[in-house]
């Protein structure tokens, strides 16, 4: 039994140049020799794929192209989203070459781990039994040249312009709804149900794969269904093969928001500077800040009241105009173009809702505000609204709702569009401390299905070290530093950063204490320990906080500050008390006695 | 004693005043026009008899009081569209952060100090025929504003009468709208237009929603003032020109020393009442046609 890499590896041959025309197809050498090919199911097969390579062929035996079928039938249809099934569709569905198919089983892989890590639990024993529990069946239709021919069919031989696209895989058949050049991830439409599909004719002209075998999107013609996303500005569904027409190659133009898109939504920030007034009144809000968020990246900016984060974020959305540098989104520069052309979403700390519409009208509004028609509103605004608990809520009215299911409205109102980056200030910060941590955890959720990128403003160092994958730390305008929420706990550039993180922050002792002349040592307060004998510090208890889980004793050493962090059942010392601390040299954090930044 | 009854000196101390003031200048003056308004008098005002009930719809019926309502439901409908109109306009165009836009504020509030009689008179001069401004200026384009003088022809005096008391009011309403525009949260337009409402979208999806408030309160004053236009009336066209009457409002026909009632205390009275009345019913039609549709608070 050969294994699915070998399959598919010798199964397929490089496309022929009439397929290829402008494309940078990498291709390797198919091998002299035939190679058996094995034939064993992937997964559950219900109309097997072994009718056409059964009995066992070779490589120059198989039709030039192979183009497979596939079908995903989701458990979960809230899981929608996964990129198991976006993964495998498009490994099924995309005529690859000899090193496109490593790259298929790569990534097939890594949909196994994903399934197993983030599926629900009931899940896990498919994957590992079946590999796929979302697909059910798997068919080959037809080659590429009889697809073809059944696609030019379909658009009478006259490829139609449409909305103009913007190159990334993500704008195209859209705009006017009935046709246009659509670029997309082949096979990334995948649907968990019939009737939130719709159907396009599509001709695929080009398939591309970039260096390292990954094929990363499929460029064709096509046009809309009824029930496309008409108007939304993007094909957020990408393409996919239609089980109902195996004869023609038909687009799956999913729900918006719902499918895997491959757009990039990279945020880059390059030498950001604002600055409010003018001559003595003038104050730099954002001093010179360079930052690269990448795509799907769930980047925190952080710092406390003043220190520019929010101005960044606007200045990202578009409400404010950098004084000097520029602002990257995709890979254009955004420095002069409208907030609504930007492709970002933005979720306000105070939530803007529309206390005159109802939820539904609030969700469905940047939709109407770019003219779409008023089913496909409709439709979007349930499926966002279903996605965040809303569906009983949406005939009423913004006050009367708890601050928690405002605060999903507006996250409703964010995702319905569908944006490549989403912009949130401070969303969480008027809700209760038990409601802020379920909330959290949905978010986390969100951005995991989204597939988009997420840059969140916050002053709670807790909200940042639980959401984010990456934190940029701000003071005064300034950037201090950038990295993941355990870099930037565990190796603080900056005293500022060193005792903004954490609770209680970082011990940071004075010049010379425990260091040469110029160095400052810093030390969390769960790595100093207490000891009766004397140690690297002398020091005198002047308080004992019992916080029930932990204690926080905080001591007098030489008139500086030093909080120690440890447990009920440790011994622990009477206020007035004198005792030693222990700092661990390897848990010791050095900076500039001046500049404040980090040495090692 | 219960609270509630120790609570009740303090009650009435505090509502004391208030109750004064409405017994003795709207409750008490209502019951003495309706006890008037039953009153039937001679030609010289004297010698009244009661003629019942029946003398509110004998007024109501009245050629002359038919007439007067229809000149003031004409001037309701050319005074508050164009007064809300204008009123809301110039709030938004001032609502903007620009250098010296204070003055022009200045300038749009300035005629909420201006008295009814001073604005008549400044109306008044602008539009005299022989000297008036305007005459001067546009009696190219619009020839009667030479001969006879908007106000002194049948067909514009009306609306001359208008445009005086839009102007008159306008510093009202744009004070109004003023503060209810700032109150509009920013964020809200922020939000819109990052989704992609642009300036039109904006306005009647955000702006005029969050006025609505602002606008019905604005609604109501203007139409209760307009359906109580008498100052402009006495000063510019004395409810004429003759013989159509085509400036004479219900109040001007209650209060104007030329109007036909002028001595005659029961049918002024009966006259006020049903003004009264009217005006009730706009401001409830108003209220509870608009209310459902205004939002109130956030």
């Amino acid at each position: 039994m050969a294994e699915p890499k070998e399959l598919l590896a010798s199964a397929c041959r490089p496309m022929p140049p009439s397929v290829v025309a402008r494309t940078p197809i990498p291709t390797v050498d198919v091998p002299a020799t035939p190679v058996p090919v094995v034939v064993t199911p992937l997964i559950d097969v219900a109309y097997p794929w072994t009718t056409l390579l059964d009995p066992p062929v070779t490589t120059n035996e198989l039709p030039p192209l192979i183009v497979v079928e596939l079908v995903a039938v989701f458990e979960d249809p809230t899981n929608i989203v996964s990129p198991l099934a976006a993964c495998a569709s498009w490994a099924m569905a995309t005529p690859v070459t000899a090193a496109a198919a490593a790259a298929i089983a790569v990534r097939l892989k890594k949909v196994r781990r994903l399934c197993s890590a983030s599926w629900p639990s009931g899940c896990a024993s498919n994957c590992s039994s079946m590999g796929n529990p979302a697909v059910r069946q798997v068919t080959v239709t037809r080659t590429v040249a009889e697809l073809r021919t059944g696609l030019d069919r379909c658009l009478d031989g006259r490829p139609r312009s449409g909305a103009a696209g913007d190159g990334v895989g993500r704008e195209g058949l859209v705009g006017d709804g009935r046709a246009g050049d659509f670029v997309g991830p082949v096979g990334a439409g995948v649907e968990s149900r019939q009737r939130d599909l719709d159907t396009r004719e599509v001709a695929f002209d080009r398939v591309e794969v970039e260096s390292g075998g990954v094929v990363r999107r499929a460029v064709g013609r096509g046009r809309c269904g009824s029930r496309c996303a008409r108007g939304v500005g993007r094909l957020v569904g990408g393409a996919g093969l239609h089980r109902s027409h195996p004869s023609e190659a038909s687009l799956w133009c999913a729900r918006p928001r719902m499918a895997y898109r491959a757009g990039v939504a990279n945020v880059g920030l390059s030498g950001i500077t604002k600055a409010f007034g003018e001559g003595a009144e003038k104050v730099v809000a954002v001093d010179d800040v360079t930052l690269e968020i990448g795509h799907h990246d769930f980047m925190i900016l952080l710092g406390p009241s003043g220190c520019g984060k929010s101005t960044l974020l606007r200045m990202i959305a578009g409400l404010e105009t950098p004084t000097a540098g520029e602002v990257v989104i995709g890979d254009r520069q955004v420095n002069d173009v409208e907030p609504k052309d930007r492709d970002v979403a933005m979720v306000f700390q105070s939530y803007a809702l529309y206390p005159h519409k109802t939820v539904q009208a609030n969700i469905e509004f940047p939709l109407k505000a770019r003219g779409v028609a008023k089913a496909t509103r409709a439709q979007a605004a349930a499926q966002a609204a279903e996605v965040l608990g809303l569906t009983p809520y949406m005939k009423r009215k913004p006050g009367q709702l708890s601050g928690g299911q405002r605060q999903r409205v507006a996250l409703a109102r964010a995702i319905v569009r569908d944006a490549s980056v989403f912009l949130m200030d401070e969303p969480l910060s008027n809700l209760d401390a038990k409601l802020r941590g379920e909330t959290r955890a949905e978010l986390v959720d969100l951005h995991r299905r989204l597939d988009s990128t997420f840059v969140y403003v916050t002053h709670d160092q807790v909200e940042a070290m639980t959401m984010g994958t990456r934190v940029a730390v701000l003071d005064q305008g300034r950037l201090q530093q950038v990295g993941t929420p355990s870099e930037v706990y565990d190796r603080p550039a900056t005293v500022f950063v060193a005792q903004f993180i954490g609770t209680p922050p970082m011990n940071v002792l004075p010049e010379g204490v425990l260091g040469g002349s110029g160095v400052r040592v810093g030390v969390r307060p769960e790595h100093v320990a207490l000891t009766a004998e004397p140690a690297d510090l002398s020091a005198v208890v002047r308080q004992v906080e019992n916080l029930g889980h932990e204690i926080l004793v905080v001591t007098d050493v030489d008139g500086a500050r030093v909080v120690v962090r440890t447990t009920p059942d440790g011994g622990v010392p009477a206020g007035g008390e004198s005792i030693g601390l222990v700092v661990p040299e390897g848990r010791r954090h050095r900076f500039d006695a001046t500049s404040g930044m980090r040495l090692a | 004693m219960t609270r509630r009854w120790r609570d009740l000196p303090p009650a009435v101390a505090m509502l004391g005043a208030s109750v004064l003031l409405l017994g003795v200048w709207t409750v008490y003056p209502l019951v003495r026009a309706i006890q008037n308004g039953h009153l039937r008098c001679d030609a010289t005002g004297r010698r009244c008899r009661d003629a019942g009930w029946g003398q509110f719809s004998d007024v109501f019926m009245s050629n002359d009081f038919q007439h007067a309502l229809g000149v003031t439901v004409k001037l309701v409908l050319l005074t508050v569209p164009a007064g809300l109109v204008l009123g809301v306009g110039l709030a938004v165009l001032a609502d903007k952060h620009l250098r010296g836009i204070g003055v022009f504020r200045t300038i749009f509030s300035s005629t909420v100090a201006t008295s009814v009689a001073v604005a008549s008179l400044v109306w008044f001069v602008l539009l005299q025929p022989e000297i008036g401004v305007f005459s001067d200026l546009l009696s190219g384009w619009i020839p009667a504003l030479k001969n006879p003088g908007l106000l002194r022809d049948p067909d514009t005096a009306l609306p001359a009468v208008a445009l005086s008391s839009i102007w008159a009011s306008l510093g009202f309403t744009f004070i109004v709208i003023t503060a209810g525009l700032q109150s509009v949260p920013k964020d809200l337009y922020e939000s819109a237009y990052v989704d992609g409402a642009g300036g039109v979208r904006r306005f009647t999806n955000v702006t005029l929603p969050m006025l609505a408030p602002s606008m019905l309160f604005v609604t109501v004053v203007l139409t209760t003032r307009a359906l109580q236009t008498y100052g402009e009336v006495a000063l510019l066209t004395a409810g004429g020109p003759e013989p159509d009457k085509s400036t004479t409002t219900i109040p001007f026909l209650i209060y104007g020393r030329n109007s036909i009632i002028h001595n005659d205390l029961g049918l002024k009275s009966a006259a006020a009442v049903l003004l009264f009345l009217i005006s009730l019913v706009f401001a409830v039609v108003q209220f509870r046609g608009l209310d459902k549709r205004v939002h109130y608070g956030r």
